[in-house]
């Protein structure tokens, strides 16, 4: 990298294009072949040499920045895993796993608790690489670091393969991490006592500080604001400070850092210590709050500029921002180059580019404004691709919640120093930051009881991403130029056009709902059902919202919601819930509070024509039968083509429907009870003759769904079988004509022509 | 005056009087917890009614049932929580540890089996647990329901 450093270049940031060609060679990863990222960084260098040896300086640029993303996709290509690696067992498995705490442990519920382990062998065989262990139980007492040996059943990771789904297997991926596994807390046994190291001593002491001194939600507050660890802050008020706009304040930022770094040097400075000692005293606090709250990209990053431009006060020379921010990206990119497509690292870095290019006006209240403004308009496109979510309140939330974050985090800091001096002191600090805390929460309700303190929307694709940044770059350019009449207006023209482009683009979706197509999306929500139909004119109907609630992975929220949003759903016209089991019932309840839902259709069983397509609840009438006996199917009829989702119906309610000769016939079913046995009798698929068959079941659930016989006799009628959990989410979209069926997991299409008559 | 510039004095008394502030808000929040208490409630959501809602074609009657009156419910909310089966598969050993005659050690053993060998058919098939014999069955089936599959 020596090249990179020129002191010759005349570029006053020379860092900063080079820290985006790596990026962007990383983004482009999947699409390079190794070899060809070679061959073009041999090219690029010799090109950038023979061009400076030609004396030709100022045409360098472009060869270098080639060779530099190419390094970059070189980077982010996933080498093999190790010939010992864990990933390379036959899983899924059950065995006995010694290892070493990689972190403390995560406990995200009284008995619940994730363990990320280094492992050290596996039934004794010595073996490498990282897991994610999940206990249920009580868990023991353990500490970063400690050697444990466990009796644990190992799997690969699945996530819900939807379209527009966050899928936690890619992210897992992306840390390195290709096996999990669960275990009883009994099952953990301890080879050595925890010798938690110093940072997470000093992290523990400061957790229980906060819980011993403050109410619970304060304390979760206090944690969050100081340490970044959210563990102990009540969901509803994390979703109060969500709503508001206003999260940032509760991960580690450089906020924190500067916070930090502002009160040591302050104090330092007012002992009267000299500029270099101030200084000096900063880097060491710095660095030792980076290891104490753990490597975050964001604390990284926030860590690095700090130290920058703390050195650069050593060495009396200045410092440029834009430079130590490209240096961070630089080396978190070299690290980890899967950190590019993690939320943390681009709020943070979006964040704090946006602040670093916005211009100050004077006045503090104005400068406070504009840095809240920036930060919002640079980090609204990842808040839509990631979140779904735009802030209308954050602004000015941000307003009074910064400088209350900001006095509360070093209260904070200073009470845990404080409690480490003594009761008094602690009383006293404790009590200085406790208002603090019930004010920005205060805040943070308020704000988030707003109407319409969030607006959820369509994550945007990249074209209107880039469109969107090249207009506030042209919007920041104009600004910069505004004393040359000329130029300025060209670019504050471009600007415009590229930001309505990108509301555009953006906007599509939306706009391009109800094409004439009846569209019903079997959701991957693991064990369970999640479907949505969606009518020719562009309403849509959710059949069932998978497993949810408290203490479990919320299917409503995690998975339809998203897909919704970004389907360009931003109403429901329906909700049917089949019956009240949690792995149907358990999702609605999230989509409810996240959607305007115009109908619910749970207790009338009465026929719906829907833009153009037929919706039918059918009750199978089994007097005190069982709850899966007495759940609601659904038929969708439009033109040839027509769906029966057929929830948890068992064969009685079969025999029943059979009984009631209520016509059953359908070219798509989804089959019933996630594909048991006790479900879809012979006498039943009959009298259905599915085209098309649906299974809805979660990998390895413990109940052995879905059945081989009912696989057996679906194939006997002559159905072709899709299965959410090995196709993920399965597609079937329609004209009435003819039918396709998509599966998410290889996006691989086949189609189906209803009509004998005619040739499609 | 006495030496000190008038930034040190700033810092001096900020740091003075925060400490005398914390000190005094700490002796009232002592000496004031249902205050305290109400303070920290302010922006919580209330607790949900119930835990399960019941099914789509469940009586109305039972429905009503399920609900009791609102006077009544204020003070007896455990009570009526408590009175909802506990669906075996479901719940956590938080949940199990609750009924009566439950410690932690049968809870995790229940969790465990469920965990290891599936989930259970019918309330009789928690006699897989070790541990549960026929009279704790018999004390906890009021209590117990298999809903799920």
């Amino acid at each position: 990298m020596s090249l990179t450093s020129g002191r010759t270049s005349r570029l006053t940031m020379p860092l900063a294009p080079l820290a985006v060609a790596f990026a962007a060679g990383i983004a482009l990863a999947p699409w390079i072949a190794p070899r060809a990222a070679w061959a073009l960084v041999a090219a690029g260098l010799a090109a950038t040499v023979l061009v400076l040896v030609l004396g030709q300086a100022a045409h360098a640029l472009a060869p270098l920045l080639a060779a530099i993303a190419m390094l970059g996709a070189l980077r982010a290509t996933p080498a093999p895993l190790a010939a010992d690696h864990v990933g390379r067992l036959p899983l899924p498995a059950t065995a006995r796993v010694e290892a070493r705490l990689a972190a403390d442990p995560i406990a995200w519920a009284p008995d619940r608790a994730r363990l990320a382990l280094d492992v050290e062998s596996v039934d004794g065989v010595p073996r490498s690489g990282r897991i994610s262990l999940g206990l249920y139980g009580p868990p023991p007492p353990l500490a970063e670091g400690q050697r444990i040996v466990v009796d644990a059943r190992l799997e690969r990771p699945v996530g819900f393969r939807d379209p527009g789904v966050f899928d936690v297997a890619a992210r897992l991926a992306r840390e390195g991490i290709h096996v999990t596994g669960s275990a009883s807390a009994t099952r953990v046994v301890p080879l050595e006592p925890p010798a938690p190291p110093w940072p997470a001593r000093v992290r523990r002491f400061a957790l229980a500080a906060f819980a011993e001194r403050l109410p619970p939600a304060s304390a979760g507050l206090l944690g969050g604001l100081v340490l970044g660890n959210r563990t102990a802050l009540p969901a509803d008020v994390q979703d109060a400070f969500r709503r508001a706009g206003v999260f940032h304040v509760l991960a580690v930022s450089g906020f924190n850092v500067a916070l930090l770094a502002g009160a040591v040097w302050t104090l330092a400075r007012a002992a009267g210590s000299g500029r270099r000692t101030a200084a000096t005293g900063a880097i060491v606090a710095v660095l030792g709050f980076a290891a104490v709250v753990g490597p975050e990209p964001s604390v990284i990053r926030a860590t690095i500029m700090a130290v920058l431009v703390l050195a650069a006060v050593l060495l009396e020379r200045e410092a440029s921002v834009t430079n130590s921010l490209a240096l961070a990206a630089l080396a978190i990119l070299a690290a980890r180059p899967g950190d590019l497509l993690d939320p943390g690292f681009q709020l943070s870095f979006a964040a704090t580019a946006g602040i670093v290019a916005a211009p100050m006006p004077r006045g503090t209240m104005a400068a406070a404004l504009a840095v809240s403004l920036a930060a919002q308009l640079a980090v609204l496109p990842v808040a839509l691709v990631h979140f779904n979510q735009l802030s209308t309140v954050g602004i000015i939330a941000n307003l009074a919640a910064v400088p209350l974050a900001g006095a509360a985090t070093v209260l904070g800091l200073l009470a845990v120093v404080a409690a480490a001096v003594g009761d008094l002191a602690a009383a006293a600090a404790f009590g200085a930051v406790w208002p603090l805390l019930l004010l920005l929460r205060a805040v943070a309700a308020l704000a988030a009881a707003v109407p319409g303190a969030v607006i959820r929307l369509p994550a945007p694709g990249a074209g209107a991403v880039i469109a969107y940044a090249a207009g506030l770059g042209g919007a920041l350019a104009a600004w910069r130029w505004r004393a040359r009449r000329g130029p300025c207006r060209t670019l504050a023209a471009g600007a415009t056009l590229a930001l309505l482009t990108a509301a555009a683009l953006a906007a599509l979706p939306i706009l391009t709902r109800g094409d004439g197509r009846l569209r019903v999306t079997v959701l991957d929500v693991g064990q369970g059902d999640a479907i949505v139909v969606e009518t020719p004119d562009g309403r849509a109907v959710v059949v069932d919202a998978g497993a949810g609630g408290p203490w479990r992975l919320d299917a409503g929220e995690r998975a339809v919601a998203p897909f919704l949003w970004n389907r360009g759903v931003l109403a429901l016209h329906a909700t049917l819930t089949t019956h009240a089991d949690i792995d149907h019932a358990g999702g609605m309840a999230a989509l409810r509070r996240l959607f305007a839902v115009t109908e619910s259709w749970d207790d009338a069983a009465r026929p719906r024509s829907v833009g153009g397509a037929l919706l039918t609840p059918i009750v199978p009438d089994v007097p005190g039968g069982r709850r899966n006996d007495r759940a609601t199917m659904l038929r969708v009829e439009m033109g040839l083509a027509s769906v029966l989702l057929a929830s948890d119906v068992e064969a009685a309610g079969e025999r029943a429907l059979l009984e009631a000769r209520i016509p059953l016939g359908a070219t798509v079913l989804k089959v019933g009870h996630h594909g048991a046995a006790t479900s879809s009798t012979a006498p039943f698929l009959a009298a259905v003759r599915p085209t098309v068959a649906i299974v809805s079941v979660g990998a390895r659930n413990l109940y052995g769904h879905p059945d081989a016989g009912t696989l057996a006799r679906l194939g006997a009628v002559g159905a072709r079988v899709y299965r959410t959990d090995r196709d993920g989410a399965v597609l079937v979209e329609t004209d009435g004509r003819t039918l396709s069926v998509t599966r998410w997991s290889d996006r691989s299409v086949e189609r189906f022509c209803l009509d004998p008559e005619t040739i499609c | 005056m006495l030496g000190y510039t008038r930034r040190q004095l700033v810092i001096v008394v900020t740091v003075v009087a925060v400490g005398a502030g914390g000190l005094a808000i700490d002796h009232w929040r002592r000496a004031n917890p249902d205050v305290v208490a109400y303070l920290e409630a302010l922006d919580r959501a209330a607790p949900p009614p119930t835990a399960r809602e019941p099914g789509p074609r469940e009586p109305m009657a039972r429905r009503a049932a399920a609900r009791p009156r609102e006077d009544e419910a204020r003070g007896r909310r455990a009570h009526a929580d408590d009175a909802t089966p506990l669906d075996v598969n479901l719940a956590t050993a938080a949940d199990f540890e609750r009924l009566p005659g439950v410690g932690p050690a049968l809870a995790a053993r229940i969790v465990d089996v469920r965990a290891r060998e599936g989930p259970f058919g019918s309330v009789d098939d928690l006699r897989r647990v070790r541990g549960v014999g026929h009279a704790t069955l018999e004390r906890l089936r009021p209590r117990l329901a298999v809903n799920t599959p």
